[in-house]
């Protein structure tokens, strides 16, 4: 028996088919089956956790309640664990971008050769273990630690200044681990300034600061908003350098909620944080975005 | 400082021993030349012969390893590029993408300190200037290639500056509308006076709107002067290679005769040409490169009668049909030479044995080989 061409060819042709069309899905599934398993699941899970009645962890066919959600925007202790989260989210992210823009700015016009050294400095602290950089932070902010000795012995403070167990030492180890989610959007967003345009500004008679705060800056903006987002999202969400450097003296989400799950076993009011947490960040982002579309929208081509 | 609205006293730019290295690279090597005021002189050469750092020595940006700039006399090496006072056009415009054509235009006057009237005076006038009316709170972005130019060129003009700078400015334009602009800015720039330089690779370009040249080879100026100058008389191998079509040709001075020298070729044939002032330096046996125009030697099947006529014999080896003129590749026993010649009068030659011949005037010596 003879096979007909015409028949080689339609199978060739749904070989070609397949190949285009379904390989993609086909490739991506073992890491989405990994994800939907170990990823989605459990955030699901929690999420109904955040409403079960009690204390224990969602099981099905429990009645659900809100009361948690309530609890914690009503109740006092709650409330100043909030306000505490979102100063710290609200420093960090101010102080990251004061000390993050100038060297961005640098990093975005190096020389192609000082921009690799640059990176190379600005991710070097995430070499670093966050655990490392939190305990080496604790023993400058000590009481006795280098700042204060090297303060009194200057003779700017006469006794100690509390530092450790304060917002303000949380604040310096987040800014140390923020700086590089800083720097480089910023320094991308830089970049992306054609250079003539800084210096057409300069030959129109504008003087350097002129030109930065109404040239270089609001052209950097799409990337000052995307550094700024990140680093006040993923400091919200920070948990081991307020429990390193803020210890009980300066409680935030990141700490209560593991406070809750896993040391007093109370699943519902932990799962709830960490609700209201993911709504701030998305909320924030929500903001992103449209501050970014208002932004570059109106100049864009009718 | 309070400026008038009326036009200005054209300043002189004087540019004095100037040296850029970058490096071990030197890309501008003891340049020194005057511009006369209001007039526009074209820095012309091949990408990196260092025009545009010149040009940017000028306005400020980049700082001389030595040698100085001079406004209308001041030395202005240590004056920062905002208080200068100059204008430069970039190729790429660089308008401000986040303002509006009346905020870019209006943004040299604001730093001035203008009142609000002059600076509205001024707005509208430059508008007109460079037609923009009804575009001005368009942004960039939303404007034609020709139409950023134009915004360019208004952004920089109504700050009035002493020295005008621009940097390849009709680059980025397609061919139709860079004839046009370049029209456009040699007119405005003729009416308001203003001191130019040009920066180009474009030797057309050149031409059609400089008043003087500066043509610039490996961070040197090769020649300075007048369009029709280097065009006619081409001081250096260079300058005749890159300005028009050129044959150059290597000669020993055979003999030198009230003006005339006799060139021998290496293929051993001789020419005559003009020394054109040059016969008092040349000498029997010296080695001289000479130069002749393409569009000035004539292929013939029959041999050409005239006096003061150079004739060669030639192969054609190959023609390139260009429309009016037809650019014919001749092999003089050895010697390679291009022609371009009007197309009519050679349509009918066969690629092969003809005459090649130029006047004694189309020889024109360069330098020494």
């Amino acid at each position: 028996m003879t096979v007909a061409p015409g028949f080689v060819l339609a199978i060739k042709e749904k070989m070609g088919a397949l190949s285009t069309r379904h390989t993609g899905p086909l490739l991506l599934s073992p890491l989405l089956i990994c994800y939907a398993v170990a990823f989605i699941a459990p955030i699901i899970l929690l999420f109904l956790t955040s409403f079960v009645v009690g204390r224990g962890y969602y099981q099905p066919g429990e009645s659900l309640t809100a009361e948690h959600y309530l609890h914690v925007f009503t109740d006092s202790f709650y409330q100043k664990v909030l306000l505490n989260t979102l100063a710290m989210g609200v420093y960090t992210t101010g102080l990251t971008l004061l000390f993050g823009y100038p060297l961005a700015y640098h990093h975005a016009r190096a020389s192609s050769r000082a921009k690799g050294v640059l990176t190379i400095l600005v991710i070097s602290p995430m070499f670093v273990s966050l655990v490392v950089r939190g305990y080496a932070w604790s023993i400058m902010l000590s009481d006795h630690g280098v700042i204060n000795n090297a303060l009194m012995w200057l003779g700017i403070i006469d006794e100690p200044i509390r530092l450790l167990n304060t917002m303000k030492a949380v604040v310096v180890g987040m800014v140390n681990v923020m700086l590089p989610f800083m720097v480089l959007p910023i320094s991308s967003g830089v970049e992306s300034i054609n250079p003539h345009i800084e210096e057409s500004a300069y030959v129109l008679g504008a003087g350097k600061l002129y030109t930065f705060f109404k040239v270089i800056f609001p052209l950097s903006l799409p990337g000052v908003i995307a550094g700024t987002v990140m680093t006040f999202a993923i400091t919200m969400s920070s948990f081991v350098m307020p429990a390193l450097l803020g210890g009980p003296g300066f409680q935030v989400f990141g700490t209560i909620i593991y406070n809750r799950i896993l040391l007093i076993s109370n699943w519902p009011v932990g799962a709830a944080m960490a609700f209201i947490l993911v709504f701030i960040v998305v909320l924030v982002m929500y903001f992103q975005e449209r501050l970014l579309a208002v932004l570059t929208k109106r100049r864009r081509l009718k | 400082m309070v400026m008038s609205t009326e036009r200005r006293k054209s300043s002189t730019l004087t540019v004095e021993s100037l040296t850029k290295v970058f490096g071990n690279h030197t890309a501008v090597d003891e340049i020194s030349f005057q511009t006369i005021p209001g007039e526009i002189t074209a820095f012309l050469g091949p990408s990196g012969c260092g025009k545009t750092t010149t040009l940017r020595i000028i306005a400020g940006l980049e700082s001389p390893t030595s040698g100085s700039v001079y406004i209308d006399g001041e030395q202005v090496n240590n004056v920062p590029a905002h208080k200068r006072d100059i204008g430069l056009v970039f190729q790429d415009y660089a308008l401000f993408p986040h303002k509006t054509v009346r905020q870019n235009i209006e943004f040299g006057l604001k730093i001035k300190g203008l009142s609000q009237q002059e600076i509205q005076e001024r707005l509208g006038k430059s508008l007109t200037q460079v037609n923009l009316v009804g575009k001005e709170d368009r942004y960039p972005l939303q404007l034609s290639g020709g139409e950023q130019q134009r915004v360019a060129v208004a952004r920089t003009l109504v700050t009035q500056p002493r020295v005008l700078l621009f940097d390849e400015p009709l680059s980025n334009l397609d061919a139709k509308l860079r004839e046009s602009t370049r029209l456009e800015l040699h007119n405005l720039q003729r009416k308001l006076g203003i001191t130019s330089i040009y920066v180009t690779h474009d030797q057309i370009e050149a031409f059609a709107i400089a008043d003087k040249i500066m043509l610039m080879n490996k961070g040197k100026i090769e020649q300075f002067g007048t369009p029709e100058e280097i065009y006619a008389s081409p001081k250096t191998a260079f300058a005749a290679d890159f300005i028009g079509t050129s044959n150059i040709l290597e000669t020993t001075v055979q003999s030198v005769n009230q003006g005339m020298c006799t060139l021998a070729l290496k293929n051993g044939h001789t020419i005559t040409g003009f020394a054109a002032g040059k016969a008092s330096e040349v000498s029997q046996g010296d080695h001289l490169l000479v130069m002749i125009r393409t569009q000035r030697i004539r292929m013939t099947t029959t041999r050409p009668e005239g006096s003061q006529l150079n004739v060669l014999p030639g192969k054609c080896l190959y023609k390139v049909f260009l429309g009016e003129s037809t650019r014919c590749l001749l092999d003089v026993e050895g010697i390679r030479v291009t022609a371009d010649c009007e197309s009519e009068y050679v349509c009918n030659v066969r690629e092969g044995d003809v005459h090649v011949s130029f006047d004694y005037g189309a020889v024109v010596p360069v330098g020494r080989g």
